[in-house]
């Protein structure tokens, strides 16, 4: 066990707790209601909110998955760059319409949203269903990340105790989510971006130099790592593509965008959130670092050790200490928000429309709570079903992206226009659904399905080729029931609540 | 709550209207891939494939900027009851 990272890592995440018990009074407000609970009361600004919604992107999923992928996979795994450069122009042109609406109309979540412009509780609950099954396996990479850096500072080992870490870092999780909502995962934001910077500044600067240079690096990269072969040319556009449209239609990405107190923080945010971008790319290339270290795949944690063994290699450990914090904290806070958000999801738009709709405010809290724990459990779930998926975690976030990206046409369509019918949106979402399901499955849950048009293999993302799927049922469709006059239902919003 | 456009288009503003479309560029720049797989030309011993797409973070950041600027003096005339 390694005792001087452990410690730290111990006093560093204490702070944190401490702070985040804290912050469930910072700017207070009435923790039994849920608006107060899950949103935190809509007054976030461009600061807060650009912490928080980098929270969001950058996670597990940056610090282990995408580097681990860079590590077995090679160039294909540097994806991530332009998913994230491609994603804030559409964050930027589409989201201030969301939160005008939503703000006009007072809707917590996507699923509120499209009720009331489609009048149909049923594509709100396609939607909000959506939203709860695709986040799960997002929580569920954010445990595996806490999970292997506990692994990195040597808890666990054999049988029960190799399960370990996975157990703490749930419990952990789930205690703090409960007491204080969204504002403990903001302030503790601001504490584990702090710890990241320093993290990534010393990794990127230190390694290499002991390592002799970037170009020294690159140079001990195999040639089929190095560089995509024609072959993959296809998969490595419609991951970035696919995983860009899917982002913010993730429950938790939304909440952050609704907690924002007005457009121009959004706006603001979609151009200053490339700034973690840029340290994406950087952090991406610890997998070459890694190789170039000549570190090999781990028994336990396949490629995903690939990090927290450089960090054990090239830091003292009391640094080791402080980077293993940053990733597991990273991991905590967008899994604490993630749960949040399915969480109002779930209360608003499945229990109080189905199950009780004469629920209190308190009532609502309450269940959100509950349910905060539920969507936790199935994360955990997961991970034990999908062991095949768990050697390379960041197949749980792309599995995610198959379904919430199906989500894609009712929420970011209906922004801009009523034509698309709101049955043939609900045909399509289905379609997309089902096949992108079968495809990934057919895959033994991993994210690049091989599509053969005519004599031709065209292998690319499934969410994609899922949503393509949804996309003409949805318009196919459209056409058909607007030309017979199917009841397309009453739109409670009108074109000046977007703008 | 609720933020309402400015609905007058005078001609002198038409241009900035349009300063939304130059978000399309990072998608070309960065979904082309077939134009930037290659290891050459290298930058400090960094291959091409890597350099451009770091690149390409800035550029989209500061199409993002420029159409923000835009879009915040179209609006600036009224901005007292518009947006915050």
């Amino acid at each position: 066990m390694n005792v001087p990272a452990l410690s730290v890592m111990i006093v560093l995440f204490l702070l944190v707790t401490g702070l985040g018990f804290f912050s469930a009074r910072w700017r207070s407000g009435d923790m039994d209601l849920l608006h107060e609970w899950g949103l935190a009361g809509g007054r976030f600004g461009t600061v807060v909110t650009w912490f928080l919604l980098g929270g969001d992107l950058y996670t597990a999923y940056t610090f282990i998955a995408v580097p681990a992928l860079v590590f077995s996979a090679g160039a294909i795994g540097f994806f991530a760059v332009p998913y994230t450069i491609i994603v804030y122009p559409l964050v930027f042109l589409v989201m201030p319409r969301l939160w005008s609406v939503c703000r006009t109309h007072g809707y917590v979540t996507p699923a509120d949203f499209v009720r009331g412009r489609y009048d149909s509780s049923t594509l709100a609950l396609a939607v909000a269903t959506s939203g709860i099954l695709a986040t799960m396996p997002y929580i569920a990479l954010q445990l595996v990340g806490i999970q292997v850096v506990l692994g990195a500072v040597g808890i666990g080992g054999a049988g029960f105790m190799g399960d370990l870490p996975l157990i703490i870092a749930f419990v952990i999780l789930a205690a703090y989510t409960y007491s204080s909502g969204l504002r403990a995962p903001a302030m503790i934001a601001l504490v584990k971006d702090a710890l990241i910077f320093i993290v990534v500044i010393a990794a990127v600067i230190m390694i290499p130099a002991k390592l002799g240079g970037y170009g020294h690096i690159f140079a001990a990269v195999p040639r089929e790592k190095l560089i995509l072969s024609p072959s993959q040319y296809g998969s490595y556009a419609t991951l970035a593509l696919g995983s860009a449209l899917a982002l913010f239609l993730y429950p938790h990405s939304i909440t952050g965008v609704l907690s924002s107190d007005s457009r121009k923080v959004i706006k603001r945010n979609a151009a200053f959130l490339p700034i973690y971008s840029f340290l994406l790319g950087l952090i991406a290339l610890l997998g070459f670092m890694a190789l170039a270290a000549g570190i090999k795949p781990d028994a336990v944690y396949g490629a995903q050790y690939a990090v927290p063994a450089l960090f054990n290699m090239m830091f003292p450990p009391w640094f080791a200490g402080v980077a293993f914090s940053a990733i597991a904290i990273g991991a905590l806070v967008p899994a604490a928000i993630m749960s949040i958000a399915t969480a109002n999801l779930f209360t608003r738009n499945i229990y109080r429309e189905y199950l009780r709709p004469d629920a209190t405010p308190r009532q609502e809290a309450r269940m959100a709570k509950a349910a905060s724990l539920v969507v936790k459990f199935g994360a955990l779930a997961f991970i034990l079903l999908l062991q095949n998926a768990r050697q390379e975690a960041i197949n749980f976030q792309l599995l995610g992206g198959v379904w919430i990206l199906q989500t894609f046409p009712v929420i970011v369509f209906g922004l801009y226009t009523r034509w698309f019918h709101r049955w043939a949106l609900l045909t399509g979402w289905a379609v997309g659904m089902v096949s992108g399901t079968m495809m990934a499955a057919s895959q033994h849950f991993t994210a690049i399905f091989p599509l053969h048009v005519g004599g031709s293999l065209i292998p690319g993302y499934t969410a994609f080729y899922a949503f393509i799927a949804n996309v003409i049922v949805t318009i196919a469709l459209s056409v058909a029931f607007n030309a017979l006059g199917v009841s397309n239902g009453t739109d409670q919003t009108t074109a000046a609540d977007y703008v | 709550m609720s933020v309402k456009e400015d609905s007058s288009r005078s001609p002198r503003r038409g241009w900035r209207r349009a300063m939304p479309l130059l978000l399309i560029i990072p998608y070309i720049g960065t979904l082309w891939v077939s134009t930037y797989a290659s290891i050459t030309p290298e930058l400090w011993g960094i291959p091409f494939f890597y350099w451009y797409q770091f690149l390409w973070i800035g550029i989209g950041a500061a199409i993002t900027i420029v159409v923000y600027l835009a879009e915040d003096r179209t609006r600036a005339p009224r901005s007292n009851g518009g947006e915050r």
